[in-house]
């Protein structure tokens, strides 16, 4: 008994240790948020600041255009997300319960996309998008996410291949076609790993800072991203700027992961597991 | 499913309605000007241009906000055939550019244009190459010598004469340095600083009249007396610890230590001034041992391909001219002008915290410095192999052999030695 509870503290000191280590770069960016630029790189460091300086936030938003950076960030985000949300489980759906010819091949040619980085493709995409017309909108930013994305079709396949093929069955002896099955049976199923691809997907596309810098340059269309770069300029950082414009631009993420957290690591952990 | 239509109908809708263009009037030329952020006041410079301009308007692209993030941009859309009229460069990857034949031949123009009375000449002809100008500068940065005034009073310290040609010597400067540093641990105060960066340790090459690149460029990192000058610094880094290492100046910038009154004297760009300005100490400026420092220059290319090269030199034109040299100043962005008349009219609010004799030091530094030797392939040695390698002696991990041994190797293969 002893033992165990031995055992046990020993998780639970190396779980905090785990967690003030995740926990103390937010805590220190909060921190230098409320400093001013004096106390920012002070000895010995002050993580509390006293008193806080909240004129930082203010001064951050009012620098920058950080309202229309917001609604232009997440209007790129929700809008690639939801598409792309859709697509891929539709394409996982057709994979996981759909026979068809050549299905495991296109499947593994699917996932072979994974292992080209972006950057190669960067400049081919960036002419064809430049043939369209696209660039300098938003089109390139959110148009690709509506074909779906490798690694979600992959979870999404994983997790639908999960559920009983007898659901299927019976709906499509009810008189279901396959989008019905997909929209009515395999959707609201599945909802533990569309949350988690959504949350991953909208904080990809939150966070991208290389496909708006390349493809955007009005600066009414700026992105969160963009506008957090205007603080670290190329011979100085404004730190206690950028650190409260970036605990702004945090907020939708962080709230979306409250709201979704017990979802996503069942999501991912049960996509994980082979069908 | 009727639901489920409907969003994806209303998601095409939204799609649509952002790409319709505006509805064109009267169509003025526009030059597209990709500039870094932050750093530029071009902003500024674009709205003032374009409310003077009918004719003529600066479509202003500052989404990148570092000389990495311009270059990625603006090699993405010459592969792309979009480039924009023009761009702003640091000298790095200027070389590159002008080589592949992607600028604009501006030496006529120039010449014609840029009078010698009203321009800093010397600094336009760094950027010559076999003889042409390909750029102009938007903004010339000499490293010098800042001091805690108040530390050097208190270790009875005497600041060298303000004189380039008068000033300390490499030996001096590490005596003053080591008479300057005290404390232990986290309580270390350093007395002097220079970044262990080859790039800015060639002040310390150039009055000894060495460089890193011989005779068609042939890479000088074997020679003896360059690694001894190494070596000497390399000692006050790791065994003197007079200057701190680059895993210090990592978590604690030197103009912060500098403020903090935890580091005595510095060898920085004049880029730093700014940030230097907002301490409250009372600092003063010297020249660099030696008295020859190290030029950087900050460039304006024209693209070749331009559709409208007359717009595109009005545009250039105006950029080094005396109203946005006055908005460069009045923003405080960027170092001095090479238009003399603003810089002479904006020298009260040019380097604050200075007296006129320190701020003439730093306009003297303009007659007293070298430029980089940089060649075609400069970024891409600066990137993979120059800045690692400083990197790496820096923190102590190679010995100034190991390091300068890899160097020349990898500059003898780059350039074909």
């Amino acid at each position: 008994m002893r033992k165990q509870y031995l055992s046990h503290g020993l998780i639970h000191l190396a779980l905090l240790v785990v967690a003030v280590t995740t926990l103390f770069p937010f805590v220190w960016m909060l921190s230098t948020s409320l400093k001013d630029t004096a106390l920012v790189f002070s000895y010995p460091p002050k993580l509390i600041p006293n008193p806080p300086t909240w004129v930082n936030y203010m001064d951050a938003w009012q620098e920058t255009a950080m309202t229309r950076a917001m609604l232009n960030s997440m209007f790129i985000a929700i809008t690639a997300t939801a598409g792309n949300v859709v697509i891929s489980s539709m394409v996982a759906y057709s994979f996981a319960k759909i026979d068809f010819r050549a299905k495991n091949a296109l499947f593994l040619l699917i996932l072979a996309t994974i292992m080209v980085p972006y950057q190669v493709t960067l400049i081919p995409l960036f002419v064809v998008f430049k043939q369209f017309g696209w660039i300098n909108t938003y089109y390139p930013l959110i148009v690709p996410a509506l074909f779906g994305t490798a690694s979600n079709v992959f979870l999404m396949r994983q997790y639908i291949m999960r559920i009983p093929d007898a659901y299927r069955d019976s709906a499509y002896i009810d008189g279901c076609g396959h989008i019905g099955i997909w929209w009515r049976i395999i959707m609201p199923m599945s909802i533990p790993m569309i949350v988690s691809i959504a949350v991953l997907m909208f904080m990809g596309k939150w966070n991208d800072f290389l496909g708006p810098m390349l493809y955007l340059s009005s600066p009414a269309k700026m992105t969160v991203p963009l506008v957090l770069r205007k603080f670290q300029t190329q011979y100085s950082t404004k730190w206690n700027m950028l650190m409260a414009a970036s605990c702004i631009a945090l907020a939708p993420v962080i709230i979306l992961y409250m709201f979704s957290q017990k979802y996503i690591i069942g999501g991912i952990m049960l996509g994980g597991v082979k069908g | 499913m009727k639901r489920m239509l409907s969003l994806l109908l209303s998601l095409a809708l939204i799609l649509t309605l952002a790409a319709i263009p505006a509805s064109a009037g009267d169509s003025p030329t526009i030059v597209k000007l990709l500039a870094i952020s932050g750093n530029g006041g071009h902003d500024t410079i674009a709205k003032t241009f374009n409310e003077t301009h009918s004719d003529i308007q600066i479509e202003l692209d500052n989404t990148a906000s570092s000389w990495e993030d311009a270059s990625t941009k603006l090699i993405t859309l010459i592969a792309a055939n979009m480039p924009p009229d023009i761009t702003t460069v640091s000298t790095s990857y200027y070389p590159q550019f002008a080589a592949q034949g992607l600028l604009l031949d501006i030496t006529d123009f120039t010449e014609a244009n840029l009078p010698e009375d009203e321009y800093y000449w010397s600094v336009i002809d760094g950027l010559r190459r076999d003889g042409r100008l390909y750029g102009l500068p938007i903004s010339v940065y000499t490293l010098v010598n800042y001091y805690n005034k108040d530390m050097f009073a208190a270790a009875g310290v005497e600041p060298p004469s303000l004189d380039w040609k008068n000033t300390w010597t490499m030996e001096q400067w590490h005596d003053s340095g080591l008479k300057l540093s005290s404390g232990e641990g986290l309580n270390r105060i350093y007395g002097a600083f220079i970044e262990y960066q080859l790039e800015r340790t060639a002040t310390f090459l150039f009055p000894e009249g060495l460089d890193y690149w011989g005779e068609d460029l042939k890479p000088q990192f074997d020679d003896p007396s360059i690694r001894e000058i190494h070596e000497y610094l390399y000692k006050m880094v790791h065994d003197e610890k007079i200057i701190p290492d680059s895993a210090t100046t990592k978590t604690t910038s030197v103009t912060q230590m500098f403020a903090d009154g935890k580091l005595a004297q510095m060898i920085v760009g004049t880029w730093s001034h700014p940030d230097i300005a907002l301490s409250d100490i009372q600092y003063g400026v010297t020249p660099t041992p030696g008295g020859v420092s190290v030029g950087y220059v900050d460039v304006y290319i024209p693209v070749a391909s331009t559709p409208h090269v007359e717009a595109t030199l009005e545009v250039l034109k105006y950029l080094v001219g005396e109203e946005a040299s006055t908005i460069k100043y009045q923003e405080y962005t960027w170092g001095p002008q090479i238009n003399k008349a603003a810089t002479q009219k904006n020298i009260d609010i040019m380097f604050a915290g200075l007296t006129p004799d320190e701020k003439q030091c730093i306009f003297d530094s303009l007659d007293n410095c070298k430029p980089l030797t940089v060649f075609d392939k400069w970024a891409e040695f600066l990137s993979a192999s120059l800045l690692p390698a400083s990197e790496m002696m820096s923190i102590g991990e190679y010995t100034v052999d190991e390091g300068f041994d890899q160097l020349q190797e990898e500059a003898n293969d780059l350039l074909g030695y």
